[in-house]
């Protein structure tokens, strides 16, 4: 069982040797595991450290589809961020010789978590004066080198002594960020957003999550635990979170100011970490509580429901987007945003969308794109949302990940559906323009645009969503089935494995699955000329295989110079069809006979220069032609051997009677002469 | 067109053969008129000793080769006798002795026999010859074939069947 296989079972304890060291130092040891660590898709378990026995730590072991924060993590194994756990160590471990993967050692958390569901409500005095410090000096420092922790939540807090007295906020490096936050931890921006497509945020994300964390902790439940995600949101938007979540809680004036500035759903009005830290002086000038989303002067009638919050009207667009095209289209949300929300922009635009949706009605896409375009007009600062997904502006590629850890269909198709158009590169250009901030927040331009071109391709091996998924997840390791759980990261740790795989397996495998292949193309240059030829050809055919063959000898001249006997034994296997095109027996024996002689080398190059297989090919070729005409002829010269015997006794009669003709002039004059001489002489 | 031209030629060739045998009938017919003048023990034996010519021209077998060969050998087998006969002295007494002599019949009547034999054995034989060269070809074209199937394989087989299939 590999290590990634094991991440997905559940906690038990079992007595294994040993395991593998981390940077020379720390044994991870996956026989103890510590399951109350552990959030989302990684698993955790107890580390050692080789030179101090006393000293105990825990180890996160990603599992292969986990964003790794990568910023962050550099940031805290630079320096230490108080407030924090330690970052040790992080890195590649190599469980057995296929089994790798990425693990990052964090001290351990002696004292246990300060809080679980169904704990009492903390004191005050604890919440303002050791879990408040605490977090903001750790975001203080994270925000200073412009990083968000995007995981402040009361079941992330822990003591780091036996004793429980220094707290210390928890990991949130080993996975996607925010996607380990209950729903009501997400500040309005996010909150709508899939929990992989949160993104890092803003600093002012972590701020409001510490409103919510003080709520949870003081009422000793999750706040707005018996709502949904969706009843949250539009209760946020329509009293405002401050009002919305502490609704029939008593808090004491000084709380209540605190959460009132940090609950603020204007990012730009919310408290900063520094205010926060300091909100003793800050709560002098009384923080002024939201009041939810701003209102229109007038009404917009939608599902028979009367709005007149823009955001809300997104939101429920969102949820019947036949519904919202058809506002769209009878003009009736144009006249609302010019006359009631008096937006001429926004009014402008969503002009521009209802002509563009009129005179393309076929469409379904076009339709969902428009409503998109509406509902993004309507919730500038909300998340992207597009058919089934919704997500933040960078968070593009850790929802791609999800998708395929999922194997969610839906997902992927809404997912393909929104790269293969144009609209993620309108709108970025769009919001950009507007907003320089904005402009960080997206996905990098030319990402889009090498995404948009990918998937004019998608059916294609090497593009397609795949290949998205590692252009939009650049450090991501290669997800192929063969080399899964080997945390493979270049062309030649996946040549290095694939190798091992197919060693094992006796060449059986494929190296270039659409996985491998889009892994490979991603990383490696210059294999389009191999990817056109992929293209024109049809998976299974000679030509197909002969290229896979001839993209594998070049990577092994690049990547990867020893020698390849598992990839031989696999071109052994995918070459078989190439022989079976070879028609004469002869020629195949010798090409075999080749095969197996260069075989030796382990070298696919010089296999290939060796059997020279597509030379061999056309030789091959104009020979059966050659063959073929021969016989052709010598049926045609039998079928009329067979049916000449007539013609050939008519021959042979006049030939004969030529011969006898001859014969008897010659017994004629010889008989003359004879007599002459004879009977004259 | 080519029918009635190959018509045309035929006829053409069957006139021209026509007058070449007139001539030669019309000198036999001279030269029989002056040797029944001038030498009649002679023409005697010869015109008896020619009987095969006669009955084989008579029955008109259309096959000329095989007249012209019964001719010359039954000629080639009267020329001795004659030879003989003017040895002795060519005279009616002479000649009745050697028509009644069975060997003088042998000579004459043998040389028509082995005419008759050469016409009917030869071209038996020269067919026999033609039939070996064509198994010998057929053999040799079978053992052509066997090879390019089992250097070729099955589908060869297929293949030549719709190139033969094409072809005709």
């Amino acid at each position: 069982m590999t290590v990634a296989e094991k991440i997905d079972k559940p906690t038990e304890s079992s007595t294994a040797s040993a395991g593998p060291v981390l940077a020379g130092r720390f044994r991870i040891d996956l026989s103890r595991r510590l399951g109350d660590l552990e959030s989302g898709a990684n698993m955790v378990v107890q580390a050692t450290d080789v030179q101090d026995s006393s000293a105990k730590y825990f180890a996160v072991v990603s599992n292969p589809y986990s964003s790794f924060r990568r910023a962050m993590a550099q940031a805290m194994t630079e320096s230490h961020i108080p407030g924090m756990v330690d970052l040790l160590a992080h890195g590649k471990v190599q469980f057995s010789e296929t089994d790798i993967c990425y693990v990052s050692v964090f001290d351990m958390l002696r004292g246990g978590g300060l809080y679980r569901e169904g704990d009492a409500p903390l004191e005050e005095n604890t919440v303002l004066d050791l879990v408040l410090p605490t977090v903001m000096a750790c975001l203080q420092n994270l925000h200073k080198s412009g990083l968000t922790h995007r995981g402040i939540r009361a079941g992330n807090l822990f003591f780091a002594d036996d004793s429980r007295i220094e707290l210390l906020l928890g990991e949130a490096v080993t996975a996607a960020p925010g996607s380990a936050q209950p729903d009501v931890y997400e500040p309005l921006q996010s909150a709508m957003a899939h929990p992989m497509g949160r993104g890092n945020g803003t600093p002012a994300d972590d701020i409001y999550a510490v409103g919510v964390l003080m709520l949870h902790l003081l009422g000793g439940r999750l706040p707005a635990a018996d709502l949904s995600a969706d009843e949250i949101y539009m209760k946020k938007l329509e009293l405002g979170s401050f009002a919305a979540l502490t609704e029939g809680m008593i808090l004491s004036t000084r709380v209540s100011d605190v959460l009132a500035g940090v609950l603020q759903d204007d990012p730009k009005r919310r408290w900063d970490a520094e205010t926060l830290l300091h909100w003793r002086e800050a709560i002098g000038e009384t923080p002024r509580r939201g009041r939810g989303d701003r209102h229109a002067f007038g009404k917009i009638l939608f599902q028979s429901e009367e709005y007149s919050s823009p955001r809300l009207l997104a939101h429920a667009m969102t949820r019947k987007p036949k519904a919202a095209l058809e506002l769209i289209e009878n003009g009736k949300l144009v006249k609302w945003v010019k006359g009631a929300l008096r937006d001429e922009d926004a009014a402008t635009r969503i002009e521009q969308i209802q002509a563009s949706a009129a005179s393309s009605r076929s469409d379904k896409r076009f339709d969902t794109a428009a409503v998109t375009q509406a509902v993004r007009l309507l919730d500038p600062d909300g998340v992207f949302w597009y058919r089934d997904v919704a997500f933040c502006r960078g968070a593009l590629g850790p929802l791609l990940l999800w998708a395929f850890q999922n194997d969610d269909t839906e997902m992927k198709k809404a997912l393909t559906d929104l790269l293969e158009s144009s609209l993620l590169q309108t709108v970025s250009i769009e919001e950009a323009r507007a907003s320089k901030d904005r402009h960080v927040e997206w996905v990098p331009e030319s990402a889009l645009i090498s995404c948009y071109n990918y998937m004019k391709q998608k059916r294609d091996v090497g593009y397609g969503l795949e290949r998205c998924l590692y252009e939009l997840n650049p450090k991501s390791p290669c997800l192929s089935p063969l080399v899964l759980g080997s945390h493979v990261r270049n062309v030649s740790e996946f040549i290095e494995i694939a190798e091992k795989k197919l060693i094992s397996s006796n060449g059986q495998g494929n190296p270039f699955d659409r996985h491998a292949a889009a892994f490979i193309t991603s990383k490696a240059k210059g294999l389009d000329k191999y990817l056109r030829m992929f293209a024109a050809n049809a998976p299974g055919t000679s030509v197909h295989a002969l290229v896979q063959i001839k993209l594998f000898a070049k990577l092994q001249a690049v990547a990867h110079p020893g020698p390849l006997p598992g990839f031989c034994r696999w071109m052994e296997e995918t070459q078989k069809p190439i022989l079976l095109k070879i028609r004469s027996r002869l020629r195949r024996e010798v090409v075999n006979q080749k095969f197996q002689e260069a075989k030796k080398s382990g070298n696919l190059a010089a296999i290939l220069s060796e059997t020279d297989i597509e030379r061999q090919l056309i030789e091959d070729t104009r020979e059966y032609e050659n063959a073929l005409a021969t016989a052709g002829e010598a049926e045609r010269v039998a079928a009329y051997l067979e049916g000449a015997s007539e013609q050939r006794k008519q021959e042979a009669a006049l030939y004969g009677s030529w011969i006898t003709s001859v014969l008897a002039i010659t017994s004629l004059v010889t008989s003359m002469v004879v007599s002459a001489l004879y009977f004259l002489g | 067109m080519a029918k009635n031209a190959d018509k045309a030629n035929k006829s053409a060739k069957a006139a021209g053969g026509n007058v070449g045998q007139n001539i030669a009938l019309f000198w036999v017919l001279i030269l029989s008129g002056l040797g029944i003048v001038f030498i009649p023990p002679t023409m005697l034996v010869l015109i008896a000793g020619m009987i095969p010519s006669f009955v084989a021209l008579l029955l008109n077998t259309d096959r000329s080769g095989s007249l012209a060969a019964m001719l010359a050998f039954n000629l080639a087998g009267v020329i001795p006798v004659i030879g003989i006969l003017w040895e002795r002295g060519q005279t009616f007494h002479e000649a009745f002795k050697i028509l009644s002599d069975v060997y003088m019949w042998l000579a004459m009547l043998g040389g028509a026999g082995v005419a008759l034999f050469l016409a009917w054995a030869v071209p038996v034989i020269v067919f026999s010859t033609y039939e070996l060269q064509a198994r010998a070809s057929l053999a040799k074209l079978n053992k052509q074939r066997t090879k390019l199937v089992e250097e070729w394989g099955g589908q060869f087989v297929s293949d030549m069947k719709e190139v033969s299939r094409r072809q005709r």
